[in-house]
């Protein structure tokens, strides 16, 4: 009896070593999968806390090279790679951010900048486009890739509804790397930054519609202001002569009676565009009233350089042609200057001076220009 | 059912009744495992029926008697063996829940294909515990058995009412008031 019941014993300790060991090897297996499981949301949660910071960093920046070179930043820590490009255009010319190049890729991706059927098919896209995914090379033909090595990622950067488009074109030569869950974390970085640049463009332009006069695109008034006052500081600090010219269109109501405010509109853009050819960049030149300009010469006296300018000005505006209703017509305008006197001038003594010179050339019968002087009576 | 129900049930009549009974007990059942247990197999249910029956006929006790020692018996060798899974325990209110939420947890980890009765409790009010017993087995008794044991281990005097309850699968419903 006790020799059956060894025996027995026996056996059941066979049958629980072999029981162990095989729930031991599946106990590593389960391990090993609970590893590699604890990685990929270790990956996952790396990549949300780079779109996290990549967020935060965008909505704080109003530069497009700001934005860009992070963007460029925050791309390295998703992928492997060594030529990328942001192509975005804002209103009319399509600029290129390079974030990174290669001798081989640099002339292919400024290139990229004239060429704008890319960035037309990306303006519409909600997708990336993988050049070098088989099925793509139509794409990649017609986009000027075929002869590029490496696999480029295309992305497109345009917000809904805004008026700012591009792309990011990103190229890796290391295999595998854009992978579909790639290629989305990348897309959600690039929308980012696109968000980003359309605050850019539209700061810009807010910026821009802020100073500027809509109908001439000259400086506006209070611009002008601004702007008049800082310079007058500057010229008594750095010690250089400062001259303002005041600058009327003559019989400018008696246009706008007899051909209507749209010829009046267009004498004032035309007036514009001729005092921007004239002017030099240092200059400043606003539209200061209704038909009325202002100019402010930096480091120019009002009997050499400011009547030099003023006349030749003067001469262009009185020899335009202008048409409305069948008829011909040109007009004229009337000029004042002032210098900025002494340390205890200041630039409303000096704009008043220069309007009393203009003044003077109404009353001494237009189409002339006239330099300030102590004899003229203030009006 | 795990291999330690049999391995125990074997303890049990070698120290109830003597090695002898086991003896004749593995001889008149002609059980398909050869009576070659380990606590760490599984085996067919159906084996463990066989040799209560026969242990019945062997010893004169009847079943239910039978399994309700087995189920304190039980009881004994959880204390021993998993001391962890008593830790902070003061009472069988507070013990007997945590059976199918933590212990049956723990088995089911490691055995996923385990088919473990299931022991639904409810707190119906202070000092009143319901526990439901369910399992493929249907073996009310021992698990009367381990209950039992389980309130005299924390010394408590405790009422227990049992119903059986009908349905597909077989239930019986514990009602255990504090008394």
């Amino acid at each position: 009896m006790l020799r059956r019941r060894l025996d027995r014993e026996v056996q059941a300790r066979k049958q629980a070593e072999h029981l162990l060991e095989a729930k031991s090897r599946e106990l590593f297996f389960k391990s090993q999968e609970l590893e590699r499981a604890v990685a990929a949301e270790r990956q996952s949660l790396h990549e949300t806390e780079i779109l996290r910071q990549a967020l935060q960093v965008f909505t704080s920046k109003l530069d497009f090279n700001e934005i860009a070179g992070h963007l460029g930043d925050f791309l390295e820590n998703l992928i492997p790679y060594d030529a990328a490009a942001i192509f975005y255009s804002g209103r009319e010319d399509i600029d290129l951010y390079l974030l990174k190049s290669s001798p081989d890729t640099e002339p292919f991706m400024t290139a990229g900048v004239r060429d704008t059927t890319m960035l037309h098919a990306m303006h519409k896209a909600k997708h990336p486009v993988l050049v070098g995914k088989p099925g793509n090379e139509p794409l990649a033909r017609k986009w000027g890739f075929s002869a590029q090595p490496g696999k480029w990622l295309v992305a497109p950067m345009s917000v809904g509804g805004g008026h700012g488009g591009g792309c990011l074109i990103v190229r890796s030569l290391e295999a595998d790397v854009f992978s579909d869950s790639k290629i989305q974390l990348i897309q959600v970085l690039v929308s980012e930054a696109a968000i980003a640049f359309e605050n850019a463009r539209l700061f810009q332009e807010v910026e821009r519609l802020s100073i500027t006069d809509p109908l001439t695109s000259l400086s506006n008034r209070r611009h002008f202001d601004r702007s008049s006052h800082w310079e007058f500081q500057r010229s008594v600090r750095y010690n250089f002569p400062l001259t303002a010219i005041m600058m009327d269109i003559d019989h400018f109501k008696t246009v706008n009676d007899s051909y209507g405010h749209g010829a009046g509109d267009r004498v004032l853009t035309r007036v514009a565009a001729a005092c921007r050819q004239e002017s030099r960049l240092t200059d400043l030149q606003a539209r200061y009233g209704g038909e009325e300009f202002c100019f402010l010469l930096p480091e120019t006296i009002a009997e050499e350089g400011g009547y030099e300018f003023a006349e030749r000005l003067r001469l262009v505006i009185a020899d335009l042609d202008f048409a409305a209703d069948g008829q011909n017509f040109s007009i004229t305008a009337s000029f004042g200057i002032a210098t900025r006197l002494n340390t205890q001038d200041n630039i409303k003594d000096l704009l008043e001076r220069s309007d009393q010179a203009l003044y003077q050339a109404k009353q001494q019968g237009r189409n002339r220009t006239i330099i300030w002087s102590s004899s003229i009576p203030a009006k | 059912m795990k291999g330690l129900v049999f391995t125990e049930f074997f303890e049990l009549v070698d120290k109830e009744f003597s090695m002898e009974t086991s003896e004749q007990l593995i001889e008149m059942s002609d059980l398909p495992s050869g009576a070659i247990y380990t606590s760490v197999g599984t085996y067919d249910p159906k084996e463990m029926v066989t040799l209560v029956t026969n242990l019945a006929k062997l010893t004169g006790i009847s079943v239910p008697d039978l399994l309700r020692t087995f189920g304190r018996h039980l009881w004994q060798f959880f204390l021993v063996s998993y001391p962890m899974l008593f830790e902070g325990m003061s009472s069988s209110m507070e013990f007997l829940p945590r059976v199918n939420d933590y212990v049956h947890m723990e088995v089911q980890k490691l055995y996923p294909d385990a088919e473990l009765p299931t022991f639904e409790s409810e707190m119906v009010k202070e000092g009143q515990l319901i526990i439901t017993y369910r399992s493929v087995r249907n073996l009310p008794d021992l698990a009367e058995g381990l209950i039992r044991q389980c309130i005299e281990h924390f010394g408590e005097s405790m009422k227990i009412k049992r119903e059986t309850i009908p349905g597909e699968t077989p239930a019986t419903r514990f009602t255990i008031t504090a008394v």
